[in-house]
This record gives structure tokens, C-alpha cells and sequence, in this order.
């Protein structure tokens, strides 16, 4: 127990240092908000007026503290485009993103880690090279290079889709899913390899282990050898590296949905950027940033309980 | 055995190449990067324009030469900032421990939470666009793994008889970090550096990308590929060879860095 309250306390701490980063990070954009509110004419009780009804007036902490709580709340400020509450824009576009993430996931988990355990399986002969160096070619492609050249030929040429659509999931779910097919790929494309390399040089260096040899002379097959008892001990390490992935994914997703014009948090925060529209950035990096580390926390509970010799160390 | 060195030598032919066609591109280019050719535009790869030319009917390749000045550039301060940063950090965090290493790490951790693109996003919307704040972003954004690295060098040496000989001898503690053990941690540091410089290519090809990083005139071939995706079905090719260069340059620093791995773990 004692073990999960320290992580608990860590992942706080980390919940509590990426705010303050996020925060003070705004704090020092050169220009006034009130004055850009305002005008440069302003006269001086007007801008005192204005200030006091921001609050900008209030000592550092005590704004870091009003916005912060704004999780909570659900209200981080509001977004000066909008002029709607940032949480409730990010509320709207988070089921594209998260679709994309689950997608993505879902490709890497199930392309990755038997791709890794194959090359392994062969080892330094020509198919496990071969996946070896196409996985290292797989890790240096831009995604949104790759991106460009799927809409280019699934949508353009083959015409399997239509190029900046999008359709919901409640219009229609299988619509939506090839939508958002192609995006995910091009999210996956990297962490595949990523996954791919990983997995071939845990599952490599499990292979050197005694068990491995009493399985084989006990006359089991190489296959089942790799996938029963192999894969279990390999898995273990593979599963820490998930918490760089969900970060490349979501990452990624922030491109990628500007290279299919997908109605995500992704676009929403280019958007915001370039309109200059900065209480909407600002939420937007602390929740996206909050989410990752929530995720990795969730790993790293989940690793401690499937591999009981962590909580030992 | 030999197999081992094969990362090595693509890597280093990789961009021994990518650094010649920079070089070159700083006194020659077949046409000026700027010129633009009305009568041109759009035109297919030919022996005129080897890789065809653009909306402007500017010389792709000429541009692609250009474009390599700003990767390499751009790589390269950015591991810098990166490095020295990191490595200072992760030294000072590492050799005296404590509460101190404690909080620096867990500041380090606050800033990897943060996904690489989306630190560097935040940064330029606060400072502006454009090449110097994409490289200081992307420099803040590699120190963390820098420190890591750096701090767990630091972390095995500093119990071993040398660096205790030397503070006996009352060697100041400066001095032990950078001059003693500091070039006996430095493999695996350079092993980042060049994975590190991928990862910057990476990124400020994404940045340019999304228009947020390497302003015009200045070329970059992240910035080539959102304007070849405009235009992608009246000249497809466009869009191959930024992305074929951005590809090749990240593979070679990571050949290099794999190969530079597999050196100093069979020196070990």
C-alpha cells in the first residue's frame, strides 16, 4: 500500500509542478491584457477597473490558485475568441482526439508486439533484419509526411475517402471510422517501429535465459515457447515504454488532425495559437499535459500490480 | 561482430552526404532559391529542374540544398542548448544527490509530461515565431533527457575509488564533476546528443509544418511540405522530396547514435 501512496504523492507533486510551469510560462508574455482590451487610450481608472474585475490586480500565487482550481470547476477562464469557457471547447472536440488515440493504440499494440517477437524469432537472419531496418525507416518518417501521402492516394487517387470530411461517430459509426482510419495510422506509423525495436530486444534478451533452454529441450515449440512464456516476461518492459507512447500519440494527433483537417483538440489549439487566443492555449497545454501524466500514473500502478517483483526493489 | 558496425556506417555516409550537399549549397545551387519562373510552375522532375519546381516555379532541388542549411542549423543549436543544459543539470543532480537532486528531478519529470510538439507549441506562442525561439524551444525541450542521462553517469561514479581519491585530496567538487568524472560519463551522452538531434530535426519539421516554426524567406523542408499538400494534386511530386530528405536526415543520427550505442556497450 505504502508503495502506491508514495507514487500517488510523486504523481501529485509532478500534477502540481506541470501547473505552475504552465502558469508562470503565461505570466511573462510581454504585452498587457488589459490594455489590449482596452485600447492603447485608456484612461487610468478604466484600466484600474478592468484590472480589478480580472482580478489581474491579486498577487501572483493567488491568480495561480483561482485558475488552477478552474479543474475542478470546470472553468479555466474563458477563451477570448469564443468567448465561451475553455473547458467546454475542449469538452466538444475531445471525442475526435481520444478516438484517434484509442485507434492508434490499438494498432500499435496489435502491429507492434507481434511484429517485435517475429524479427526477435529470427533474429539476425534476413526476415528479422529486414523488419529490424524497416522499423528503424518506420521511426525517422515524419508523420505528417505520411499523412500527406495516405490522403494523396487513398483519397485522392483511390478515392476510398474523402479528404477533409469528417462525420461523427453518432451520424455514423462506420463513416466515422474510416474518417478516422487513415489519421490513426499515420499517428501509429512511429510508435509501431517504436514498439517494433523495443519488443525485439526485450524479447532478445529473454531468449538468453535459462528458461527459455528448459522449455526448448523439454521439447516445446519455438512458438510456444515465444508467445507462453517469452512474451510474458517481455511484455513487463514493453508496457513502460506505453506511457511514451500515449505522449507520442497525442502529440502526434495534434499535427496530424492539421493534415486531415479533423475537428480535434489538435486543431483546436492551432487554431488558438494563431489567433493569439492564449486563455484557450494555456488550458489547453495544462489539460493535455495533466492527462498524460494521469496516464502515466495509471501505468505505473498497473505495472507494480502485474509484476510483483517491482514492489520488492 | 562486424554486423554491429553496418548502423555505424550507413549513419556516418548518411549524413557525411546530407553535410557535403549543405556545404555545397552555401556557394552553389543550380538556380538562386528565390527565383521564380512564371512559365515553370508545377513542373515535373527533368533534367532542367531535377526535382521539378514548385507554385512559384522555384528549383525544388535548389531549395531542398537550401532547406538542408536550416536542419542542420537548427539540429545542431539545438542540441547544444540541449546538452549543455542537461548535462549541467543532470551533473549537479547526480554527484551531490539529496534533497536537491530530488526536486531537480521531479522538475525534470514535470517537463517530459509534456509531450515534446506541445512544449515547443507553448513556447512559441508566447515568444513568437521563427528560428532562434524554434531552437531554443526545441533545445528546452531535449535538456530532460539530457539531465537524465548525465545524472545516472554521475550517480555510478561518484562512489567509485577515484572520485572518492580525488576528494580526499581536496579537489574541489567543480573540478571532480567536469574534469574527472565527466569525460568518463560521456558515451552515452553523445549517444543522446545524436538521437537528439533527429528528434530536433523531427520536431522543427513539424513546427514548420503547422506554420509555427521557420518563417519565410527562410527555407525548411517541413515548411515545403504543407505548401506542396495545397497544391498536392496538380504536382504530387513536390511532396516526395522534403519528406525523403526530412527522412534521411533522422535516419542517419539514428544509425549514428544506434551504431555509437553498440560501440561503447561491446567496449564494456
Amino acid at each position: 500500500m505504502y508503495i502506491y501512496l508514495r507514487k500517488l504523492a510523486a504523481m501529485l507533486l509532478t500534477v502540481f509542478l506541470v501547473s505552475v510551469i504552465t502558469f508562470v510560462s503565461f505570466e511573462v508574455i510581454p504585452g498587457d491584457p488589459v490594455l489590449s482590451r482596452l485600447g492603447v487610450d485608456a484612461d487610468e481608472a478604466q484600466i484600474e477597473a478592468l484590472s480589478r474585475e480580472l482580478g489581474l490586480d491579486d498577487p501572483l500565487p493567488v491568480r495561480f490558485f483561482r485558475w488552477i482550481s478552474g479543474i475542478f470547476t470546470g472553468n479555466l477562464g474563458l477563451s477570448s475568441r469564443y468567448s465561451r469557457p475553455v473547458s467546454e471547447l475542449i469538452l466538444d472536440r475531445l471525442p475526435v482526439t481520444l478516438s484517434l488515440a484509442a485507434i492508434s493504440l490499438l494498432l500499435i499494440v496489435s502491429v507492434g508486439i507481434p511484429l517485435g517477437i517475429l524479427s526477435a524469432k529470427y533474429g539476425d537472419r534476413i526476415p528479422g533484419l529486414s523488419i529490424s531496418i524497416v522499423s528503424q525507416i518506420g521511426m525517422a518518417i515524419p508523420s505528417f509526411w505520411t499523412g500527406i501521402i495516405l490522403i494523396y492516394v487513398f483519397g485522392l487517387i483511390l478515392k476510398w475517402f474523402s479528404p477533409g470530411g469528417y462525420t461523427p461517430w453518432s451520424e455514423s459509426p462506420a463513416e466515422a471510422f474510416k474518417s478516422l482510419l487513415l489519421p490513426s495510422v499515420a499517428i501509429a506509423l512511429p510508435s509501431i517501429a517504436t514498439v517494433i525495436r523495443y519488443t525485439r530486444n526485450t524479447v532478445m534478451e529473454q531468449m538468453k535465459n535459462d528458461y527459455v533452454r528448459t522449455a526448448l529441450s523439454k521439447g516445446l515449440k519455438m512458438n510456444a515457447v515465444l508467445f507462453r512464456h517469452v512474451l510474458k516476461n517481455a511484455i513487463i518492459p514493453v508496457i513502460t515504454i506505453l506511457g511514451m507512447i500515449t505522449a507520442n500519440i497525442l502529440g502526434g494527433s495534434i499535427v496530424i488532425e492539421q493534415v486531415f483537417t479533423l475537428p480535434g483538440i489538435g486543431r483546436l489549439l492551432i487554431n488558438a495559437i494563431s489567433t493569439r487566443d492564449l486563455p484557450l492555449v494555456q488550458g489547453m497545454i495544462l489539460y493535455i499535459s495533466l492527462m498524460i501524466v494521469i496516464i502515466n500514473f495509471l501505468i505505473d500502478i498497473v505495472y507494480t500490480i502485474i509484476d510483483p517483483r517491482i514492489k520488492l526493489k | 561482430m562486424r554486423r554491429k558496425k553496418v548502423s555505424l556506417h550507413i549513419g556516418i555516409t548518411i549524413i557525411v552526404l546530407l553535410l557535403s550537399l549543405m556545404v555545397v549549397s552555401f556557394f552553389y545551387t543550380p538556380y538562386p532559391v528565390t527565383e521564380m519562373n512564371r512559365l515553370e510552375r508545377f513542373s515535373p522532375p527533368s533534367a532542367r529542374h531535377l526535382l521539378g519546381t514548385d507554385n512559384f516555379g522555384r528549383d525544388v532541388f535548389s531549395r531542398i540544398m537550401k532547406g538542408s542549411q536550416t536542419a542542420f542549423f537548427v539540429g545542431f543549436l539545438a542540441v547544444s542548448i540541449g546538452s549543455v543544459f542537461g548535462v549541467f543539470i543532470g551533473a549537479v543532480s547526480g554527484y551531490f544527490g539529496g534533497a536537491l537532486d530530488e526536486f531537480i528531478m521531479r522538475f525534470m519529470d514535470a517537463m517530459m509530461a509534456f509531450p515534446g510538439i506541445l512544449f515547443a507549441l507553448m513556447f512559441v506562442s508566447i515568444f513568437g515565431v521563427g528560428i532562434r525561439n524554434t531552437i531554443i524551444a526545441i533545445g528546452i525541450m531535449s535538456i530532460p533527457s539530457f539531465a537524465r542521462i548525465t545524472r545516472s553517469g554521475f550517480i555510478q561514479h561518484r562512489e567509485l575509488e577515484y572520485v572518492k581519491s580525488a576528494r580526499v585530496k581536496g579537489v574541489t567538487s567543480g573540478r571532480i564533476i567536469f574534469h574527472h568524472i565527466l569525460p568518463n560519463v560521456l558515451s552515452p551522452i553523445i549517444v543522446a546528443a545524436s538521437m537528439g538531434f533527429s528528434s530536433a530535426v523531427l520536431a522543427e519539421a513539424a513546427l514548420s509544418y503547422l506554420g509555427l516554426g521557420i518563417q519565410p524567406p527562410d527555407p525548411s523542408w517541413g515548411r515545403m511540405l504543407s505548401e506542396s499538400q495545397v497544391f498536392i494534386t496538380l504536382s504530387p511530386w513536390y511532396a516526395i522530396a522534403p519528406g525523403v530528405f526530412i527522412t534521411l536526415i533522422v535516419l542517419g543520427f539514428n544509425f549514428l547514435g544506434d551504431g555509437l550505442r553498440d560501440l561503447q556497450d561491446r567496449r564494456q
